[in-house]
């Protein structure tokens, strides 16, 4: 049994030792128009630990790097501690660039809240709270607005929003979702050109397109993401550049949503991105620790077995 | 164990006579259950381990075998007829973790090998009641064969034992999901 226990041990350590010595988290400059504009990849609705995430926000930063992000959004449920750890923690200058945000979590609609400082009460219609996140200098963005869950967005909301998530890992489970996502955005477009008439000045032309992982375990960090042309690799650039709608959502299987020129633009700077499988020798590791995992439940200490039954 | 939790009963019940398990003896199990759900976090959620991803995960959700070691220290404190030491009676406690870990290594395997990664359905998550079961099971057998309670005694306190642990569990939850606006929600809110 003895022989086992420290087997699996080896496994553990082992894969974790091979994992270590694998692991890219380095940062890469982020790829430039001709104009001078960076591309900056982004996903903007991140959960981390403290919260509802299982990451820690050092961690979420390494993770990001590796998969290639130049701007996270932690946006946890009604409170923004996360994020302002790893505001804390961020450079100023460094990649990933980590913007302080809110799901603003209400019983009608959930809004994502990017580049405030406070919390967002969620107790405020749809619109207040997008006047909320404005006064604070945030951006507001329709978090998974599927049928089941945005009743809350009424014209005036829809008028005031800065973006709409219409790629999500809904969209790679179900094809529903993805229609519902993508009639969402088209309706928040069209609605721009009516309500002018009817009082309600929209902020800007266009809804941003926004593709967003809602990273928390499962579905990977960037799994669907945003591409964002801004004019400097700074927060307030980030932020105008939403505003203006100078986004390209990607959906997981790299498809594109967004102004037609602006993506032809972009995939002259560099490919679509997609998520990268995990294989080869990182695969290994995983299994090997795995393993070891599963040997050390399986043969677990047995101390207290072997003197079992053993009268003193 | 395996062999605790297959045939539980009768293990504990050969227990009673073993050598005591330091404080730090003790330790070393909600340690082991910490890395446990540190590592396969990592997996699941980044799709790669390292060791400070699964050091830092780990440490960030140690609050799960700390709730298991509070409800334990909840039911073993006043037991009138334990033979054991508490530090050795939380020890045989956590000794019974073999169902729920087991049912964890299957999820991530599930999640990083066998599904494409966002389409994780949660259907799997109903498997739950087969740990849940069977570790009320191994609580049960604990009651009766190490801490010697009656039939009765024995129920109660596993019932006390699941209670603690899933109200606690649930507490942490609701807190960071932000439970009561979505309960709002529910009731038309």
């Amino acid at each position: 049994m003895r022989f086992w226990r420290r087997a699996a041990w080896l496994l553990l350590g082992a894969g974790i030792a091979l994992g270590t010595g694998l692991d890219d988290s380095s940062a890469r400059t982020p790829p430039r128009l001709a104009d001078g504009s960076f591309v900056l990849s982004a996903d903007f609705h991140v959960h981390a630990f403290p919260g509802d995430g299982a990451l820690p926000v050092s961690e979420l930063r390494k993770e990001a790097r590796r998969r290639r992000l130049d701007v996270l959004a932690i946006t946890n449920h009604n409170q923004t501690l996360a994020a302002r750890i790893g505001r804390w923690l961020a450079p100023a200058t460094g990649v990933p660039l980590v913007l302080v945000g809110d799901e603003i979590t209400a019983p009608r609609y959930h809004l994502v809240a990017a580049g405030i400082e406070r919390p967002i009460d969620w107790r405020l219609s749809a619109a207040e709270a997008i006047e909320a996140v404005h006064a604070q200098g945030g951006i507001a963005i329709a978090a998974h607005p599927v049928r089941q869950g945005s009743s809350g967005f009424d014209d005036e909301a829809m008028a005031r929003l800065d973006g709409a998530e219409v790629a999500h890992p809904l969209v790679h489970s179900s094809a529903e979702g993805r229609r519902e996502l993508v009639a969402f955005h088209e309706r928040a477009n069209r609605l721009r050109a009516n309500v002018s008439a009817r009082g309600i000045e929209p902020l800007q032309p266009h809804v941003a397109p926004i593709g967003s992982s809602d990273f928390h375990m499962i579905a990977p960090l960037g799994f669907c993401r945003t591409d964002v042309v801004a004019s400097a690799f700074t927060e307030k650039a980030v932020l105008e550049a939403v505003r203006a709608g100078r986004t390209i959502a990607y959906d997981p299987s790299g498809n594109a949503y967004g102004d037609p020129e602006l993506v032809r633009l972009v995939r002259g700077a560099r490919p679509a991105p997609a998520p990268e499988p995990v294989k080869g020798l990182a695969r290994v590791a995983n299994v090997l620790a795995w393993l070891g995992l599963l040997g050390l439940v399986v043969f677990d200490r047995e101390r207290s077995i072997e003197t079992a039954g053993q009268t003193p | 164990m395996l062999k605790l939790a297959l045939a539980p009963f009768s293990t504990y019940r050969n227990l009673g006579t073993r050598r005591e398990v330091g404080r730090l003896g003790a330790l070393q199990r909600p340690v082991f259950i910490a890395l446990l759900v540190g590592t396969l976090l990592a997996l699941t959620s980044t799709g790669r381990i390292t060791l400070g991803l699964v050091l830092a995960v780990a440490a960030c959700w140690s609050f799960v075998p700390a709730i298991q070691a509070f409800a334990g220290f909840a039911v073993i404190a006043r037991s009138p007829h334990r033979t054991v030491g508490r530090a050795q009676a939380l020890d045989l406690l956590f000794a019974g973790h073999a169902p729920w870990s087991l049912w964890l290594l299957a999820v991530a395997a599930r999640i990083a090998w066998l599904d494409a990664p966002a389409s994780f359905s949660g259907a799997f998550l109903a498997t739950a009641w087969i740990p849940l079961a069977w570790r009320c099971v191994i609580v049960f057998a604990f009651c009766r064969s190490v801490l010697l309670e009656s039939r009765r005694g024995a129920l109660l306190r596993t019932a006390a034992h699941q209670a603690i642990v899933w109200s606690l569990g649930i507490g942490v939850l609701a807190v960071a999901v932000r439970l009561w606006p979505r309960i709002v929600g529910a009731f038309g809110g």
